[in-house]
């Protein structure tokens, strides 16, 4: 269904002028019947399918983000007619919304101010049904200058009341900037802070009585909207696992008479067992073509025989082993190792035939393919805050160098940072943001006043976790599980800061010359080392690549 | 050029600590990391010293700041640069004629760090074979990374099997911290 790429000229009149850019309400969307209709609905659906959490529960529809992609999921008719209802006002920019969130507030029950998060479409649309909302409207933490106490009390800047059977559309501005939330209280007396009594029908002064109130909120998961295709992501992997393969010589010699072979490799396997070589096969098929012998084995390595003057296959062979059966000796090159990689198996198998455990994971990722296309718009948009930092960093006169962490579990953005070496030389963007991360866990120690884009998110605002975090009770532990994007190779001091703060996974855009992520040091592989990560580098790289210019 | 070379190495030379110095100061870096060690704190202490004078000073906070980078060479880091702020003093003039004594090797970030502020001389006690960013682990102090400060000079072994006790002691008991071991999965 085509959609029109921006809302339609005669919702326009429904823009409250005294909010920020752009609110949209409008009253008796729907009719009563059709909200008992889709209350019915609501609560016909499976027990299981709600999800409690403090001061609410909810209904997820339409798939959940996950790390290994989004999980899709259909969207039931009954609320796939509102979905096309709404996205048809031109609310999610010609595309239909894809995800729903039934949120069911009882009386007296709330949410604490929150953002939705950069991985939707920035429109967020909503009916209310049963009862009314009064929606608070915060300044986010970063935003207020000086030293002044960040209460909620002082981020507070205006509310909206919204009436049953009304829909609210929030855009630009008041999605992406603005903190919403729902205040715990069982009555609300509308003050002149509520910016659209006149279009919700209420005066000032009026108290309302609360009840439950059903909140069907319709928003679009940002997919393929980003040009994923222009970057690829491959892995840094150990020196172990990227070097060339190493080669041993050794005597092979061509079977006389195939039928032979299995009496000669047992015989050649317990004069000369190929110790620490098990992933050399002992025969391969001859190399040329019309070769008089169609199978060669491997006699024993050049090391077993270096006490051979004359080499002959009479002298190769240990007394009591008869010769018969074998042409003459000759050298080859095995592999020394047993290869690890598919490159490193494709180069071994070039000398002589090898046997490979294959890790598939590792062989795709080689390819660049590992993550699918909507595991790369997420990254997109991670990558693209680390990016946004690091303007902000070089419009400051500091390096634009810029990082995000994230909560992979739950997709959630806990910390972005720059660097900020005029404040502090050891200030480097990764080690700004490991301090950001200790901030949002109640600790940390580096004062980034003078930096607002800095800044972190408290996991107590991270409300759709407690649908995700399986293992809620557990409390985060220094960057134990999340992943860190970071536009540039961190340096050494950056690299096994990382280590010590157990880093899940680093992904990187550029390499740097003094890198310690592939470039100078693989410190996430090094042995003796008591944290191990998996690191990629390319993501966003032509963006990444032109901060420095 | 010649006389500038020769003037320099005369300023690095004359700044090599004495048998005096090492034995003084690191008496004070090794009484620190037994109190750490009594008060349940990674048994390490640390001076950075300029001019005979102690101008940072650090143990140890990771636990209390959440925060696994601060170690205490780290911490005495942010104290030189204080102190410099608060005596008016160019930081960079400063940490060029500064020692740090510790008694064990600093880690690999540790050693970085110190590089990017350009320190000279390292003086410490035992090898750091789990992070030591001097040899142990990575050579960092020495490693060619031009855009990594300056590599410094270190001098090591004072009270080494003293300060391996005191790790070993440490190590020995658990951190409430770390999160439960969980079961490997290959």
């Amino acid at each position: 269904m085509e959609h029109p790429t921006c809302m339609l000229e005669e919702v326009k009149p429904f823009i409250l002028d005294d909010a920020p850019p752009t609110v949209y309400y409008i009253p008796d969307f729907i009719s009563e019947d059709e909200e008992t209709y889709l209350l019915q609905q609501v609560y016909k659906s499976p027990k299981t399918k709600w999800t409690q959490l403090s001061g609410r529960r909810l209904q997820n529809w339409g798939g959940l983000p996950h790390h290994k992609g989004m999980l899709g999921e259909r969207i039931p008719d009954w609320l796939q007619t509102y979905c096309e209802k709404i996205s048809s006002l031109g609310a999610f920019s010609g595309k239909t919304a894809n995800h729903v969130l039934v949120n069911e507030y009882k009386q007296g029950e709330g949410i604490m101010p929150h953002e939705d998060g950069p991985l939707y479409h920035p429109t967020v649309t909503t009916i209310s049904l049963g009862s009314h909302t009064v929606l608070d409207f915060y300044r986010p933490v970063s935003c207020l200058e000086g030293d002044a106490l960040q209460t909620e009390g002082n981020r507070y800047m205006f509310s909206l009341l919204v009436k049953p059977r009304s829909l609210l559309v929030l855009q630009e501005e008041m999605y992406q900037h603005l903190l919403h939330g729902i205040q715990e209280s069982n009555q609300d007396t509308l003050t002149d802070k509520v910016v659209n009594l006149s279009a919700a029908g209420a005066q000032p002064g009026e108290t309302l009585e609360d009840s439950k109130t059903m909140e069907p909120q319709m928003k679009r998961w940002k997919g393929s909207a980003y040009d994923t295709d222009s970057w690829v992501a491959y892995p840094v992997l150990s020196d172990e696992q990227s070097q060339d393969i190493e080669l041993t010589d050794a005597f092979a010699a061509p079977i006389l008479n195939k039928r032979e072979t299995s009496r000669l490799v047992r015989e050649l396997n317990s004069a000369y067992p190929l110790n620490g070589l098990q992933h050399i096969k002992r025969v391969r098929a001859c190399r040329e073509k019309g070769g008089s012998y169609p199978l060669e084995v491997l006699v024993c390595l050049r090391s077993d025989a270096l006490h051979i003057q004359a080499v002959s296959i009479e002298c190769l062979l240990p007394p009591g082993m008869g010769s018969d059966g074998l042409g003459e000796p000759f050298i080859v090159k095995v592999p020394a190792r047993p290869p690890l990689t598919r490159p490193q198996f494709e180069q071994a198998s070039k000398h002589w035939p090898t046997s490979f455990h294959e890790d598939k994971r590792v062989t795709v990722a080689l390819r660049g393919e590992l993550f699918t296309p909507p595991q790369k718009a997420t990254m997109h948009t991670y990558m693209m805050s680390a990016v946004a930092a690091a303007q902000a960093a070089k419009k400051m006169g500091l390096e634009a160098v810029g990082a995000v962490v994230v909560n992979p579990s739950t997709e959630r953005i806990i910390a972005v940072g720059h660097d900020c070496r005029a404040n502090h030389p050891l200030h480097h963007a990764v080690m700004v943001c490991i301090d950001l991360v200790a901030q949002s866990q109640g600790g940390g120690c580096y004062s980034l006043d003078k930096y607002p884009a800095c800044r972190f998110m408290s996991p107590t605002f991270d409300t759709l976790d407690s649908t995700l975090d399986v293992d809620l009770k557990s409390q985060p532990y220094i960057c134990t599980g999340y992943d860190l994007y970071v536009t540039r190779e961190p340096c050494v001091m950056c690299a096994m800061a990382l280590v010590h703060s157990r880093i899940g996974r680093v992904f990187y855009g550029t390499t740097a010359a003094d890198g310690a992520l592939g470039t100078k040091f693989k410190v996430h592989s090094q042995k003796d080392l008591n944290h191990h990560f998996e690191v990629y580098r390319g993501v966003l790289s032509k963006q990444c690549e032109s901060l420095h210019e | 050029m010649e006389t500038d070379k020769g003037s320099g190495a005369a300023s690095v030379e004359s700044f090599h600590p004495s048998a005096e110095d090492i034995e003084k100061w690191m008496t004070s870096a090794f009484d620190m990391a037994r109190d750490a060690l009594e008060s349940g704190e990674v048994p390490v202490g640390c001076l950075m010293i300029y001019k005979d004078e102690i101008v940072g000073k650090g143990r140890n906070e990771v636990n209390e700041t959440k925060n696994a980078t601060r170690h205490a060479e780290m911490v005495a880091l942010d104290q030189l640069l204080d102190w410099c702020r608060r005596s008016c003093l160019d930081p960079s003039s400063v940490c060029e004629q500064t020692a740090l004594y510790v008694t064990v090797e600093p880690c690999v970030m540790c050693a970085a760090a110190l590089r990017l502020l350009h320190i000279p001389v390292v003086v410490y006690g035992c090898r750091n074979e789990r992070f030591g960013g001097c040899g142990s682990v990575l050579d960092v102090s020495s490693a060619d990374l031009p855009q990594t400060g300056t590599t410094f000079k270190c001098v090591s072994g004072h009270r080494a099997e003293e300060a391996v006790e005191m790790l070993k002691t440490f190590y020995k008991q658990e951190n409430p911290n770390a999160p439960k071991p969980k079961t490997r999965r290959d």
